[in-house]
């Protein structure tokens, strides 16, 4: 055991004490007391009222949190930026066309995978439409497109033309934009930036039409999240390629 | 307070997880092994944000949509709203760090980190 080892284990029994310490003076797992779990009750109570989602969690994050969600966007958006800048977007080199059709050629993978990509979508679209009834989301289906996205870029070997970037970069720069769009429905009306309720009609709630702004957030998020998976995704695969590129001069 | 920490055990996962991910990150020179490291450091916090959110016998917090039912009980929808911010964070910070990452082995043609500050040390 080297020395560095013997610090990194001193290091790893001082931090994991302090924390089992912590835990021993936790409240009892699934405890629901005046000091834990406090505002369960006025959550749970009042968000069907108040912000017309049957979903609680979907009810917080996209009416009552709605600006911090908003900064999540941003943070995915700044994400991209620096990962792009760091990778140096845009330097496709021009010859990269041809050669990357090396990483899988697989027939049957494409052929199952051209099945499977469509119900992807459509399940990852559910879930952002109906993620003010049941468990899912914007960020939750935008992931599911995402995932589907990649499984095509695979399928079609990459195929590093900037097309598809440049087409993701635009949804996610638009998503962002509906999204304050919507925010600023609330001004116009009179309402705080982002207000739900009083501005968009709430509707029946549990009905598919209802929640008012929250389905319209939750597109502008689902757009956002599978957009940025895939920049993400080409953006490294392409820093990859290139670099190979440049070590084969 | 042995019997507190068995009766908290979930928690106690997510220490180890932690601590696990801290060891990868701490102990591993490979770049690409210490992001996974941070990864499951990031996993560690959210079980125990989750974790933490438990009602005992509680449902999902897929609520009525008339009034109250009477006696029913939820899980606290709160902590998994807090960390979805961690989430997306987690994920924005892997994206960057894997594109500084592919920058460090265009330049240094290693992902050893000892062996990127030997060559650095080297050079100074």
């Amino acid at each position: 055991m080297s020395r560095r080892d013997l610090v990194a284990v001193l290091t790893l029994v001082v931090v994991g004490g302090i924390m089992v310490l912590v835990v021993a003076d936790m409240p009892a797992f699934g405890s629901l007391g005046p000091q834990y779990n406090v505002m369960y009750e006025k959550f749970t109570g009042r968000v069907v009222q108040e912000t017309g989602a049957v979903n609680a969690v979907t009810g917080i994050i996209l009416d009552y949190r709605a600006y911090d969600t908003l900064g999540e966007t941003t943070v995915l958006l700044v994400a991209i930026m620096g990962t792009m800048a760091a990778l140096g977007a845009g330097a496709v080199h021009p010859a990269a066309g041809a050669a990357a059709g090396r990483p899988l050629d697989s027939r049957i993978l494409a052929l199952v995978l051209r099945v499977v990509i469509p119900f992807t979508q459509l399940f990852g679209l559910f879930v952002i439409f109906n993620g003010h009834l049941s468990p899912g989301g914007g960020f939750a289906g935008g992931t599911i497109i995402g995932a589907s996205l990649i499984l095509g870029a695979l399928v079609s070997n990459y195929r590093p033309g900037r097309r598809a970037e440049v087409r993701s970069e635009i949804v996610e720069s638009a998503s962002v934009g509906w999204y304050l769009l919507v925010g600023f429905a609330g001004l116009l009306a009179g309402k705080a930036f982002l207000s739900n309720a009083g501005v968009f009609p709430l509707g029946t709630p549990g009905m598919p039409f209802s929640g008012g702004m929250i389905l319209l957030v939750s597109m502008a998020v689902g757009a956002k999240v599978a957009s940025t998976m895939q920049t993400l995704f080409l953006g490294l695969v392409h820093g990859g390629i290139r670099h190979e590129r440049e070590a084969e001069r | 307070m042995i019997g507190r920490l068995l009766q908290n055990f979930h928690y106690l996962v997510a220490v180890l997880l932690f601590v696990i991910g801290f060891h990868t990150m701490l102990t591993h020179a490979n770049l690409i092994k210490k992001i996974m490291g941070m990864n499951i450091m990031d996993t560690a916090v959210f079980l125990l944000f989750i974790a933490g959110g438990y009602v005992e016998g509680g449902r999902a917090p897929i609520l009525p949509p008339g009034p109250p039912v009477a006696g029913v009980r939820y899980v606290n929808p709160v902590p998994a709203a807090l960390i979805l911010t961690g989430i997306v964070i987690a994920v924005s910070i892997t994206a960057f760090a894997l594109g500084l990452i592919i920058k460090l082995y265009r330049f240094y043609g290693t992902l050893d980190a000892d062996e990127i500050a030997a060559l650095r040390s080297r050079a100074a």
